[in-house]
């Protein structure tokens, strides 16, 4: 009722006032975990005359599902939130026009994997291991520090992981196994989950559930060990109660080779209603400024080499010197026969 | 009787042309927010396999382990049916023979359930069922031994336990609301025949409640059948249904084809379990003279009563109170942060405005369903006997065809939305009323199916008499209908208020910035990591919680003109 009476309002107001000039809008569908400052956001609005219009679509997977499905009179103009796991599926559904931005200039060029510049990469992160600092203390216990350590008898039932079929993080820690072991010889990806198995590993269907029931830092859980991202230990601190300890109550670990970069890209769709407007927020999410509020926003790293890291990140969150390598075209093409191949090793 | 009350009918000429009209609108409804988006959904899904022939369907059934899968998701819907039946019952049963104090509290807190997101449900069981739970506690206490391993969570006991959590109210509402307006006398007059209490009880009592037990009974297999939220946390990974692997599909692997093939045989499946309950129901409801409630309850009146309705009612109230008393306790803490102008997500509206837009759409969806659903329930309770023929037919046609939203994949429906209203004259993407209208729909058939056992049950004569008498159609509907049936018109408000207040899925599909409801806010602050973010999550659903306590309590203190209370 309420809402009728302001849309009718509405539409009185637009009869009675002609040529009433409404801003231009430029709608942005992203996933639902993206943040940024209002200020930062503010000033290019500002400076465009231009409102934004955000619009949440669930994790990546189901974001780029809305996408795809409303092609041809797309939900929105711009689209961030894609990673490299679901970058091939974007790129085959023809959903994106190319725009080499300038400000790519200020970007590594192994965060650029889509060379056709449809999808431009704005930050990255790594999926690795967290662990309860405090229980390994307490017991006493060698903190592993290699993928195979995990399958040795002392870690039986400490490890708690995501569903791949379910989860960006369980599918990440997957394709990092398949990265460091492969499928050739004698210790392949699926020997090692054999191994995870009898080792008791714990396979629930999301972080969330991972990480608030199962791990053992966050009080209910007594799994020490758990499949998370490399920058939680420094949002642990950064959230903990004053005084803050001096280290977070969790620790990263980063095995060699093995931990998955996950890198998320902001494209503009085809049929956008405000094709030079989403150029430029395209620019403007490279641009310093915006890179430099995506640390303590969103927990991830900048791509623009330029913009600032906060310290926390650099103590804390520490870029893995040698992350899993593996192309996304293979992730693409495998991704469903890996999981299947999974579910028969870890769940059947 | 039949031939008497046909010719008071026709005299009065309340014509069929009037009513069918009247029905229109209902199915008008379903045809376009329903039935059109879903078949643009499918088509889409189907349009590969109608390239590549069957081999793609069996394709589509291999990569989904169609058989194992349906036989799971009966077998699991099946068992939490019979549980959720026999821990309603006794609940509906000291509600429908006693007053006592705190009855319409009880009566609420059991809806409770119904809107609480079951990421937070999954939570409160979490630290109930999980590793260091409770119930291990409590088996350490009673061994005596430390070190038990009792977790169930991630096992189908988890998902049982839950789905009678969540699915009790219906069981409750519904038979007991049919049960308390059983005339007594009919058991008294069965006991001074000589009928002994368990004969009284299973040739009269069961008897007349069979069509409502169904009606429940129906309604809570078809939600536990495509059941998932509940399956994808409590269940974890080893446990799915034809619902998860439809999202798992679509949303993962982008197999549309596997996706449409599941919505498909999940919809027939459905809809065939419909067909069989809609003829029982038909030829099993009877005519009864249905008394106030004033009537038929008493007031506990020996100590073994008062016992007997302590236990009834402590029980569920015990099952109740922990996983949510966890939820409360876990968000204190965290409701000064939650109130706070900043630090928050983009996505963050004030709670406060969220509240107020989940009250709104609550009410409108409540109000457009009842809107929706009392003309149907009134098209639907003229039984087919009396049509025979085509007529007969076309209303069980239709009255599987009200059913059909608890049936339809909420997930393929979502997307359908978003293919379906892509362009004119249907251009309605990101249009507010998307919203209570989705909610209505899912709240549809709870509304029709309880009000329609008691409207079956409702005995003519008393209108006959009353339009004999020269009242107008109308003024039978106000005077004779909504008193008597004043507990139904309850249930039915509060069962699509309630809904509408917990409903997810097609909100977060819908929703925009402006217009995000508590729900939507919830999963919000869980989708950035830290603690605090989960506390407030759990500080946001208490808040729901107490919403939707007051708004049923308003529902249930509504109270139809006069002093007849039913």
């Amino acid at each position: 009722m309420r809402k009728s009476a302001l849309l009718l309002a509405i539409c009185i107001a637009q009869v009675a006032v002609p040529g009433f000039a409404a801003p231009r809008v430029l709608r942005v569908l992203t996933h639902s975990s993206f943040a940024a400052t209002p200020s930062v956001l503010a000033a290019f609005e500002a400076a465009n005359g231009v409102t934004l219009q955000f619009s949440a679509g669930g994790d990546g997977g189901e974001t780029l599902t809305k996408a795809i499905l409303s092609k041809g009179n797309p939900l929105a103009d711009v689209l961030y939130g894609v990673d490299n796991t679901f970058l091939g599926r974007a790129l085959d559904a023809d959903i994106l026009v190319p725009y080499a931005s300038p400000a790519l200039a200020s970007i590594p060029a192994d965060l650029q994997t889509d060379p056709s510049h449809r999808m431009l990469p704005v930050d990255f992160g790594y999926i690795d291991l967290n662990y309860d600092r405090k229980y390994f203390a307490d017991k006493g216990l060698a903190v592993p520090r290699t993928l195979e350590d995990l399958a040795a008898p002392a870690m039986k039932s400490l490890l708690v992981v995501e569903n791949p079929a379910t989860s960006t993080p369980g599918l990440a820690f997957l394709i990092a196994t398949i990265a460091h072991f492969g499928d050739k010889g004698q210790a392949t990806w699926q020997s090692y989950w054999a191994s995870l198995r009898r080792n008791d590993v714990l396979v629930v269907n999301g972080w969330e559930d991972a990480y608030y029931n199962e791990f053992s830092e966050q009080g209910k859980g007594r799994r020490p060990i758990v499949v998370s991202y490399a920058t939680s230990p420094a949002y642990e601190l950064n959230a903990a109660a004053d005084p803050k300890p001096a280290v977070p109550p969790t620790g990263n670990i980063i095995p060699e080779g093995a931990s998955f970069r996950q890198i998320e890209f902001v494209g503009i769709l085809k049929g956008a209603r405000e094709p030079d407007l989403a150029r430029k927020f395209v620019d403007f999410m490279l641009s310093e400024s915006f890179q430099a509020d995506i640390p303590m926003q969103m927990w991830v790293y900048p791509s623009n080499a330029k913009a600032a890291v906060p310290e926390l990140f650099r103590k804390f969150a520490p870029v893995p010197s040698t992350p899993a390598a593996i192309d996304p075209a293979a992730i693409e093409a495998n991704r469903d026969a890996w999981i299947k191949a999974w579910s028969q090793i870890v769940l059947k | 009787m039949v031939a008497d009350r046909a010719q008071v009918r026709a005299g009065i000429g309340t014509a069929a042309g009037a009513r069918a009209a009247f029905a229109a609108v209902p199915v008008l409804f379903l045809v376009i927010f329903l039935i059109y988006p879903l078949v643009r959904i499918l088509a889409l899904g189907f349009g590969p396999i109608a390239q590549t022939g069957l081999g793609a369907i069996r394709q589509a059934a291999v990569d989904t382990d169609l058989g194992r899968l349906l036989l799971s998701s009966a077998g699991q819907a099946l068992l939490s049916t019979i549980l959720t039946l026999a821990a309603g019952l006794p609940v509906a049963w000291i509600f429908a023979t006693y007053r006592f104090p705190g009855k319409e509290l009880l009566r609420a807190l059991l809806m409770i359930p119904f809107v609480l997101p079951t990421v937070v449900v999954g939570s409160g069981f979490a630290s109930l069922l999980g590793s260091g739970g409770l119930l291990e506690k409590l088996a350490g206490l009673l061994t005596g031994s430390a070190g038990i391993h009792l977790s169930i969570m991630r096992t189908l006991p988890a998902v049982l336990l839950a789905h009678v959590f969540y699915n009790v109210s219906i069981v409750v509402r519904i038979v007991g609301g049919a049960w308390s307006a059983i005339d007594p006398r009919l058991g008294e007059a069965a006991r001074v025949l000589g009928a002994g209490r368990r004969a009284s009880f299973f040739r009269v009592t069961l008897r007349l409640l069979l069509p409502s037990l169904a009606a429940s009974a129906m309604l809570v297999f078809a939600f536990c059948f495509s059941s998932f939220g509940v399956i994808l946390i409590l269940g974890g990974p080893r446990i799915s249904t034809l619902e998860t692997e439809i999202y798992r599909q679509a949303v993962y692997m982008f197999n549309l084809p596997a996706a449409a093939l599941l919505s498909v045989v999940q919809l027939l499946v459905t809809a065939a379990v419909m067909f069989g309950y809609s003829r029982f129901q038909a030829r099993s409801s009877t005519i009864q003279n249905l008394k106030p409630q004033r009537v038929t309850t008493h007031a506990p009146r020996k100590a073994a009563e008062w016992l007997l309705v302590a236990l009834c009612g402590l029980i569920p109230t015990i099952g109740l109170l922990v996983p949510m008393g966890s939820l409360i306790l876990g968000s204190f803490g965290y409701w000064k942060n939650l109130f706070a102008t900043t630090g928050h997500s983009l996505f963050w509206i004030s709670p406060g405005l969220a509240a107020i837009n989940s009250l709104a759409f609550a009410t409108e969806a409540a109000l457009l369903s009842l809107a929706l659903g009392v003309p149907a329930a009134y098209l639907l309770a003229h039984r087919p006997s009396r049509h025979g023929g085509a007529a007969g037919a076309a209303l069980s046609t239709l009255d599987v065809l009200f059913l059909l939203p608890l049936g339809t994949s909420a997930v393929s429906l979502g997307f359908g939305f978003i293919v379906g209203f892509n362009s004119p004259p249907l251009n309605f993407r990101g249009a507010w009323f998307l919203i209570p209208v989705a909610h209505a729909l899912v709240a549809l058939p709870l509304v029709i199916r309880s009000l329609l056992p008691s409207l079956r049950a409702l005995n003519p004569r008393l209108r006959d008499a009353a339009s004999v008498l020269g009242a107008s159609p109308g003024r039978v509907r106000r005077e004779i209908d909504f008193p008597i049936l004043r507990r139904a018109f309850v249930s039915a408000a509060a069962f699509a208020f309630t809904v509408s207040l917990g409903e997810f899925g097609a909100t977060a599909i819908l929703t925009r910035p402006e217009l995000v409801t508590l729900p939507v806010l919830i999963y919000t602050a869980l989708g950035r990591p830290g603690a605090s973010n989960q506390g407030q999550a759990l500080a946001l659903s208490t808040m729901l919680t107490l919403a939707c306590a007051a708004g049923l309590l308003a529902i249930e203190r509504f109270r139809a003109p006069g002093p007849e209370a039913f």
